[in-house]
């Protein structure tokens, strides 16, 4: 069979079942077992599928997932994030837009190990958005901040998302996590001057109210009490890595240790909060890890058929300047995220999109970071972004669809900017993972 | 009946419990062998091919329990879409997708496990495991889900939860 029917097959049954509704990780599996059955030699082939899973799975580079997504939890069950909103919250005092700035810090804190930026869009569109919404925000800085903590959430570490790109890419998974901090804190600056902007141009988007000032002696409290561990754990988590102690996988480990840690010298670790957090953690690791599974021999009949190469080849053909290719790359990764989640349009297009860039000679770390941010920009893009469906669910009532384009869109321009100056100035990301090896 | 219904949810929630404790063993492993290498000791082997079995164990053991509580993400956007009466009708054909392949699986990893038994295969890491003490999880998890699945449709129930509930575990 020719290798554009292969394609057509594989990605045809694959994102038609998931369209219909099947689980995705089931979608993956019935691909699976047909295109092995069809081209692996029937009986022996869905055998092949079980033993590649069992290969795939049996991985020591996926631990970082369930230990980064257990970290989350934690970090949210124990109230160690409420502490850090709490604490933003009151060092930010008087401050205009206090709240917007606040669900920024907050969410990120919250979504980045999580990885699951549509998790923490529920949890705040829920928490944040009717407060703010009561303190007289206008609903577009009410909605904003949270759809653009996904995009800070995916590339600041720890994040259990780019650590599975790394894996599928086969490219380091230390220097993708590193490359992630100084786009991580270019994004953040973005939205820091966006928001501040925003009010400056619309000053009754985020009314001045007076706040109980917090005394001077109990600001300092709060950053050496609340604030000060908990940004050490990530950093800590980040520089063992960094300097070499230890693997991203154990930095893994340690981080999640070092929250139960904390959240025992606070005392609020308790066994309610910690089978709340494994249940969480539990949960999206048995989720990520059957999609893995299921997809784990997609890329192996891709290859086995000469699709892979078929593709590659194809898209080559165009004769597109390698930057064009990256272009066409973020258009497909944007245009599934009308109907997928990152994890989903991750499996699907990772065997296609790193051979290409690796034929083309690209620093797969730089790929990387630019596909992690598009997979998120594809989520919120409007006018099918999947995360703009949740927003409306969790939304105030009276909040159109309108309201949450709008809403969304300067955030998205702030990942489109960073994106861009990715593209056209590969240092930002690649500098840190050769200055750390 | 009952008694047999109780037994298979002792069995599903006692697998979920376990993965769970995998979970934290392999953190407290991971973290016990960076101290001892740290410390200047020689650490296990072992421990590092523990927690690549505990990679396939965990999910499969939390996979049935996952599919009791609507755990599984899905793209909703179409079946969100149609009139009530079609969405039911797409329900339980995604529902007999599901079984189905589940059984698939769940039928050639048996075959595979029972050959790996017969044959005594050994998977080859720091210690030479029976492999069927491994990808014999893969069965049982996979069988367990299509009765999971086939609960569902037995009881008229949408085993797909709104996604937002599903990606924040409401």
């Amino acid at each position: 069979m020719a290798w554009y029917w292969v394609a057509t097959l594989l990605f045809g049954t694959a994102l038609g079942l998931m369209m219909l509704g099947v689980p995705v990780a089931i979608g993956f599996f019935v691909t699976n077992v047909l295109a092995a059955s069809i081209f692996m030699g029937g009986a022996a082939g869905i055998q092949q599928v079980i033993n590649n899973g069992f290969g795939a799975m049996t991985n020591f580079a996926l631990v970082p997932i369930p230990m980064f997504l257990l970290m989350g939890e934690l970090f949210y069950h124990t109230g160690l994030a409420t502490r850090c909103f709490n604490a933003a919250d009151k060092l930010l005092g008087n401050i205009r837009g206090r709240l917007a700035y606040v669900t920024l810090i907050g969410g990120t804190a919250y979504a980045g190990p999580a990885g699951s930026s549509m998790g923490a869009c529920a949890l705040l569109g829920r928490l944040m958005a009717p407060e703010m919404i009561r303190r007289g925000y206008s609903k577009y800085l009410s909605i904003g901040p949270i759809m653009g903590v996904g995009g800070l959430a995916v590339i600041i570490p720890p994040s259990a998302l780019t650590v599975l790109l790394a894996t599928l890419g086969q490219t380091d998974v230390g220097a993708l996590l590193i490359a992630g901090i100084i786009p991580g804190l270019v994004l953040a600056l973005m939205y820091g001057v966006l928001i501040w902007a925003w009010i400056l141009i619309d000053p009754s988007a985020a009314p001045a109210y007076q706040v109980d000032e917090t005394p001077r002696k109990e600001k300092i409290r709060l950053i050496f009490v609340d604030v000060i561990p908990m940004v050490a754990i990530i950093v800590f988590s980040v520089l063992v890595m960094t300097v070499g102690w230890c693997t991203p996988t154990e930095a893994a480990a340690l981080g999640a240790v070092s929250v139960i840690a904390l959240a025992a010298c606070y005392g609020e670790l308790t066994w309610q909060s910690f089978v709340k957090s494994m249940d969480g953690a539990l949960r999206v690791t048995v989720m990520a890890f059957l999609v893995i599974f299921g997809s784990a021999t997609f890329a192996q009949v891709l290859a086995f058929t000469g699709a892979s190469t078929g593709l590659v080849n194809w898209a080559l053909s165009f004769q597109f300047a390698p930057l064009g290719v990256v272009f066409v790359m973020i258009g497909v990764i944007i245009f599934l995220g009308s109907f997928m989640d990152p994890l989903s349009k991750m499996l699907l297009t990772a065997p296609i999109f790193f051979p290409l860039a690796k034929t083309l000679g690209f620093d797969l770390t730089w790929f990387g970071l630019i596909m992690l941010l598009a997979l998120e920009m594809g989520y919120t893009m409007p006018p099918f972004g999947l995360l703009l469906f949740v927003m409306k669910g969790v939304s105030p009532p009276g909040t159109t669809m309108r309201d949450i384009y709008l809403a969304g869109m300067p955030f998205i321009g702030c990942v489109m900017i960073l994106i861009l100056v990715i593209i056209f100035f590969p240092p930002l990301a690649t500098w840190l993972p050769t200055v750390s090896h | 009946m009952r008694y047999v219904a109780r037994a298979y949810d002792a069995v599903l929630y006692g697998m979920a419990f376990i993965a769970a404790f995998l979970m934290t063993a392999m953190m407290v492993t991971i973290t016990v062998d960076v101290v001892l290498r740290n410390l200047g000791y020689q650490s296990s082997a072992h421990f590092f091919t523990f927690t690549e079995y505990a990679l396939l164990v965990i999910p499969c053991m939390g996979a049935p329990w996952l599919a009791r509580e609507k755990g599984h993400i899905y793209v909703e956007i179409l079946l969100m879409a149609l009139p009530p009466r079609l969405r039911s009708w797409m329900t339980v054909l995604v529902g007999l997708v599901c079984i189905g392949v589940c059984l698939v699986i769940a039928w050639y990893g048996f075959d595979i496990t029972l050959r790996d038994f017969v044959q005594n295969e050994k998977d080859v890491r720091s210690l030479d495991m029976p492999r069927w003490m491994i990808v014999g999880w893969i069965p049982l998890s996979f069988l367990m889900m299509a009765i999971e699945f086939a609960r569902f449709l037995w009881r008229r129930e949408n085993f797909l939860a709104p996604l937002a509930e599903v990606t924040s575990g409401k």
